[in-house]
């Protein structure tokens, strides 16, 4: 099955039930399939049939009808986060092989004039008015062949999305249909979501948990989502959810703090709401408790994943609480996990180690990176590169990290990309940056900086300088001035 | 190298083992990489899943507690003497094999773990997936293909597949249905009928064999059809057979070099097709549905008068109770000509009404007017399409005027019927018959059961000509089925003689070119008309005029020129979805930028509402025709109230807002809006949380949309402004509409604040 397959189907069976609202927008599961079928009309008539459609497109119906389109090409879809600074489209669009790209009127320009220094992008689609409107500009073709899907072997490639590559070296994971209807199913094991229920999407559409837990999986289930408008501010949030009577939402660790601190207010307005599902980050305990008291009519489901992973690998559900609060719950159905050593040895419970999974979620590899699949992706099983271990009832423990990661606000960051910009800064000799833990954040990002002259730069120019050259969440929100950093031996940075 | 856990699913082995059947293990020296396929693993496991779920077993499976690295240094030749080569990757899911290798592992076979009952697992379940592990216990795929990636030449392959158990694969089915039909499990019996005594239909029941035929890897065949499987039971009996088959095709085939193509012909294993259901069982009606778009519906007469009421209590907040039908809408529910330019203009998005010239907003003093309107211009349009020529042209694009009864008979009525994209078979009436029953029932909310296809659809479902023109129109949509003139509603007087006429016309028209879908459409371009296009309803001249009472009292300070430019033309933008750079101030609005009165009248409702403007009487509409026109006006008036943080905080003398009163002499007190944005300003700067230009914040700074903050950052500079005031904010505040300009947020603290006093 492929996943447009979901509209085709929900369009069939209920073809006048509201799809997705955001705003006064709303759009017909009978209009979104029509609209995506238009969409994917036009681009093969502009013979981009089965080329990679980069989207770059806020949270938005808009966003709905561009992904189907382009599946429904047979192609593969780019979702790129819209807080991509403007100036990285163009190398992103090179490293995805975009043969087009779909965009709203207020990136067009940007895109446009990106996607002219990109010799693989034949055409740039903006979408106007719930998609129900179209605007193509051709670009003149460069390059004789139509770039098709890069790994022709991979004919069931549905999309790429965006893990923490950096600013030189993007990286993009490739999931296929049959990775991503996997997923779907197994999550839905647990989420139990059927047509009456009513989802809101409140974290980017381009992040891999909101693009197959919710967007997929709402939709495959016959529902209708609200997609909030703007970013998450609490008020707006409630409001959402109490007026279109939201019965299931996908949060961050930031929402449900932020939740808490009010929670009197917010349980008052979040009735109606059964399931709330967070994964990006750990949980602390104690607030975990005082959540699922101030809410309790609401089930909190909290979850391991991985992009990786298409991404949901474990659960933990209300009925494995309280017990179990520290823990990540237990493999979803299809899921296999293990705990190895650094041979690969498989560890027997209690012992900690790195996590495994393995199943028909786990990606088909990293696009155009080899070397790099190679190294996380053997004899089927994923290396995720995070540390913890099972207890004897199965249930998954995180516990540390390998792989030189943090995770912030639910977003991966590269933190060498962060140092790499620390270093552009004139006064700078050496940085290092790491995760350091936070209720709200999961992650906040610290920036350990050495200077280069017994003068300290100033923080606020120095933070002023990356708000240039990064995305908003990589910006450290700590920087610290030091006299060195921690070297081994071989002057190698000792990280953690 | 490495050693990875081993491609097969835990509880395999232990199957294998009491089937007797082995595999084959490939050492590779010491270390051992086990390869396999993992499409089959997936499709096997998919299978084992729904088995797993059948069973509600959730039982995990015993696994060794022997670490696989001890295998790894080659002690692991048991495994493979034993038969069971899985050696150590079965470490990871059960260890119920290898590890040690003398055969006492097989004692945690699946058949142990496989009675529901059989509850405590014992030792230690590396892999979690409880159920999914249990359900490999009822099916052993065979999946193990070894040999390292660098020797292939050394791997070899068994297959091995074993039904369910009867008693699971029977749960399977019947949770099957109640999945899929929601009923309680306790009425779900395996020698029910299944259309007759279980509902379901050859639809549903074609679905149900699609889905059988993913989770089991059936192929179609031929030789039969949905009606040989009336009950479960038969279903359940044709899949035994198919794996027994199965197996002896396995059985027949144990040769370790054929065992890659036997795995992957494994999975074809039971064929079954229902003939019906091939391409359909998944996509039932598919392609009748292609077609919508844009569909608006228009609340049918019955509904108008509670539409129309609802409509006011959403604009002005009154109860329900007190708007009455006969209020006058501007002297007694206090809505102004402004107020009631929207109303029409929703009105007309709504129903779809073309303008007449005659008419002005004055026309309509109360809602009973606008409904009397409503009603008296379908029906005038019905009768004379002639006179209404707006109606009379038929629309070749599909999304034309979807509603209201204009002209129901000739303009709704298909004639000719253009497959959408990719519907290129013409629905069968087994499918259509369903959908057009189904949509009557949405339409109407009566029980599916009551109507029937021959039922007379005025005289005996109540559906009259409005609704019926709705129907229509919103087949037209879904079949993509242009007007033609020489049908009328009346020659449709049941759903048969439309489904009747649906398949003709799409026997007929199969070839009909796409050039009437979006997709065909020249350049490659989406021409989706807006019901802008469309004329407003009451005359435009008149309904200009009338909402034109936007003057203002005057004001001594006006806000710099370039920032209410740009506050006008992100005003555009918003409205418009245009691009800023498009939006020139010196554009005409109704030439240039399409902006027709009624949204130029919302525009000015807006305005009115961030500039708090009293009415007047002797401007119009016309008198602004441009941006600019509308900025030198805002220049010269006063802002009651808000305008002082919204426009420009520093040239702001707010009445309204508490703790400015003293804005002349330059010396803001802590309250005042202007002081409240500079603390806010200086938390930001302090907090390193916008670039210091960012920071310098003017009324019109978007705090979101300008300085750049997130939630995160919002959060924070609320916190931090809460502290600094000492106030609390309230939920219903934390909203962007109130946080995300600068003035407003000043204006927020600023009430805040006297609420404290």
């Amino acid at each position: 099955m492929k996943i447009h397959e979901i509209i085709r189907r929900g369009a069939a069976r209920h073809a006048g039930r509201t799809a997705l609202r955001h705003g006064s927008d709303q759009i017909t599961y009978g209009e979104l399939d029509a609209l995506s079928d238009a969409l994917a009309q036009s681009l093969r008539d502009q013979e981009l049939s089965a080329g990679h459609g980069f989207l770059f497109l806020p949270n938005s119906i808009e966003y709905a009808v561009g992904y189907f389109g382009v599946a429904k090409t047979e192609g593969t879809v780019a979702p790129t986060p819209i807080s991509l600074p403007h100036d990285r489209l163009a190398g992103e669009m090179a490293y995805c092989d975009a043969a087009y790209a779909i965009t709203d009127s207020q990136h067009a320009d940007a895109v446009h004039s990106e996607a002219q220094r990109v010799g693989t992008v034949r055409a740039v689609i903006t979408l106007h008015d719930a998609g129900r409107r179209m605007e193509m500009k051709s670009l003149p073709v460069r390059n004789d062949s139509l770039p098709t899907n890069g790994v022709s072997s991979h004919d069931d490639l549905a999309v790429l999305i965006s893990t923490s590559g950096t600013a030189s070296d993007p990286k993009r994971v490739m999931l296929s249909h049959a990775n991503l209807i996997a997923n779907i199913r197994s999550f839905n094991r647990i989420a139990q979501l059927s047509e009456n229920d009513v989802g809101a999407i409140v974290l980017p559409m381009t992040a891999v948990g909101t693009n197959t837990t919710e967007l997929l999986a709402y939709l495959s289930a016959g529902m209708t989502i609200n997609i909030l408008k703007g970013i998450f501010i609490l008020g707006n949030f409630c409001k959402l959810l109490e007026q279109q009577q939201v019965t299931v939402v996908n949060v961050t660790p930031f929402i449900l703090s932020t939740m808490l601190s009010r929670s009197e207010e917010v349980a008052a307005k979040l009735a109606s709401v059964k399931r709330i599902f967070f994964a990006s980050a750990p949980f602390a305990v104690e607030p975990f408790r005082q959540l699922i008291a101030a809410f309790p009519q609401t089930g909190f489901y909290y979850g391991y994943g991985l992009t990786e992973a298409s991404p949901r690998c474990t659960t933990l559900t209300p009925g494995d609480q309280p017990d179990k609060l520290e823990s990540s719950g237990r493999a979803l159905q299809g899921v296999e996990l293990a705990i190895v050593d650094d041979e690969g040895c498989v560890l027997p419970p209690g012992e900690f180690g790195e996590i495994v999974v393995r199943g028909p979620n786990v990606m088909l590899g990293y696009y155009k990176k080899p070397a790099e699949t190679a190294r996380v992706l053997q004899n089927g099983w994923l290396t995720t590169g995070d540390c913890g271990y099972q207890d004897e009832d199965g249930f998954l423990y995180i516990r540390g990290r390998k792989k030189n990661i943090i995770i912030t606000r639910g977003i991966s960051v590269n933190p060498e990309e962060v140092e790499q910009e620390i270093l552009g800064y004139p006064d700078v000799s050496e940085a290092y940056v790491a995760g350091c833990n936070d209720d709200r954040l999961g992650e906040s990002i610290v920036a350990y900086v050495v200077p280069r002259t017994e003068t300290q730069p100033d923080q606020g120019s120095l933070k002023e300088y990356l708000r240039h050259r990064l995305d908003p969440v990589k910006i450290p929100s700590r920087i610290e001035f030091v006299s060195q950093l921690r070297r081994n031996y071989n002057m190698k940075l000792i990280r953690g | 190298m490495s050693v990875f856990p081993h491609a097969n699913n835990p509880s395999n082995n232990g199957h294998a083992e009491t089937d007797g059947k082995s595999r084959a293990v490939t050492e590779i020296g010491a270390a051992r990489i086990v390869q396999f396929d993992a499409t089959l693993v997936r499709k096997n496991k998919m299978r084992e899943k729904s088995m797993a779920t059948a069973s509600g077993q959730h039982t995990p499976p015993d696994i060794s507690s022997v670490r696989p690295s001890a295998l790894a240094t080659g002690e692991t030749n048991a495994a493979a003497t034993n038969g069971n080569g899985s050696a150590y990757g079965n470490s990871l899911g059960n260890g119920s094999d290898n590890g040690n290798g003398n055969g006492h592992a097989l004692l945690h076979s699946s058949g142990q773990s496989l009675p529901p009952a059989s509850g405590q697992p014992s030792g230690s379940e590396v892999t979690a997936p409880a159920e999914a592990s249990s359900g490999s216990t009822l099916q052993s795929p065979g999946q193990t293909i070894s040999g390292s990636t660098n020797e292939k030449s050394n791997g070899s392959v068994r297959v091995k597949k074993s039904a369910p158990p009867p008693e699971q694969l029977e749960q399977f089915l019947i949770n099957f249905v109640v999945e899929q039909t929601g009923y309680p499990k306790e009425i779900v019996e395996l020698d029910a009928d299944l259309e007759a005594d279980l509902g379901i239909d050859s639809i549903k029941k074609a679905q149900l064999f699609g889905e059988l035929r993913e989770y089991f890897e059936m192929t179609p065949t031929e030789d039969m059809t949905l009606d040989d499987f009336s009950t479960l039971r038969h279903v359940l009996r044709f899949l035994r057979q198919g794996q027994e088959h199965e197996d002896n095709h396995q059985r027949s085939n144990p040769t370790p070099d054929d065992s890659i193509r036997a795995g992957e012909t494994a999975n074809t294993i039971v064929e079954l097709t229902p003939q019906s259901a091939p391409a359909t069982t998944t996509t039932p009606p598919a392609n009748l549905a292609n077609a919508g778009s844009a569909t608006k519906s228009a609340p049918p007469i019955g509904q108008l008068e509670p539409f129309l009421i609802n409509f006011v209590v959403e604009q002005t907040g009154y109860p329900a109770e007190i708007v009455e039908m006969d209020a006058d809408l501007e002297a007694d529910l206090g809505i102004d000509s402004i107020k009631k330019a929207q109303l029409f203009g929703e009105l007309r998005e709504y129903f779809d009404i073309t303008p007449t010239e005659d008419l002005t907003l004055d026309d309509f003093p109360t809602l009973r007017h606008v409904m009397d309107f409503l009603q008296g211009s379908q029906s005038v349009q019905s009768n004379d399409s002639v006179a209404t020529p707006d109606f009379s042209t038929p629309s070749p694009t599909h999304d034309a005027v979807p509603l209201p009864a204009s002209r129901p008979p000739a303009v709704h009525l298909p004639v000719a019927a253009a497959p959408a994209p990719g519907s290129d078979q013409a629905p069968a009436s087994n499918q259509l018959e369903p959908f057009l029953i189904n949509f009557v029932v949405e339409q109407t909310g009566y029980p599916a059961e009551i109507v029937e296809m021959d039922a007379d659809l005025e005289a005996d479902l109540g559906i009259d000509s409005i609704k019926k023109a709705q129907l229509f129109g919103e087949l037209r949509e879904y079949f993509d089925i242009t007007p033609t003139d020489d049908l009328t509603l009346d020659d449709f007087p049941t759903l048969r003689d439309v489904m009747n006429f649906l398949q003709a016309t799409h026997t007929q028209q199969q070839s009909v070119s796409t050039a009437e879908t979006l997709g065909a459409q020249p350049a490659g371009s989406i021409q989706k008309e807006s019901s802008q296009t469309t004329i407003l309803m009451p005359a435009a001249g008149a309904g200009v005029a009338s909402t034109t009472d936007a003057s203002v009292q005057t004001t001594d300070k006006s806000p710099p020129p370039e920032e209410l430019e740009s506050f006008l033309i992100n005003f555009v933008v918003e409205q418009t979805g245009y691009p800023a750079e498009i939006v020139e101030m010196d554009a005409d609005l109704e030439a240039d930028l399409g902006i027709d009165s009624i949204k130029k009248a919302q525009l000015f409702g807006e305005l009115r509402e961030f500039f708090e403007i009293t009415p007047t009487e002797d401007l119009t509409l016309d008198d602004f025709a441009t941006l600019r026109d509308v900025m030198s006006f805002l220049q010269g008036t006063h802002p009651k109230s808000k305008s002082a943080t919204e426009a420009v905080v520093s040239s702001a003398p707010t009445s309204s807002t508490p703790g400015l009163d003293d804005h002349g002499n330059g010396k803001p007190k802590p309250g005042d809006a202007n002081s409240i944005l500079q603390a806010v300003s200086q938390i930001l700067k302090e907090r390193n949380m916008a670039d210091t230009v960012k920071a310098n914040l003017t009324g019109n700074t978007r705090l979101i949309d300008d300085v750049g903050l997130d939630s995160v950052g919002m959060l924070d500079l609320i916190t931090a402004v809460e502290k600094q005031f000492n106030i609390t904010i309230s939920l219903e505040d934390l909203e962007i509409e109130s946080l995300n300009r600068s003035g407003t947020f000043a204006d927020l603290v600023a009430r805040k604040l006297a609420e404290k006093t």
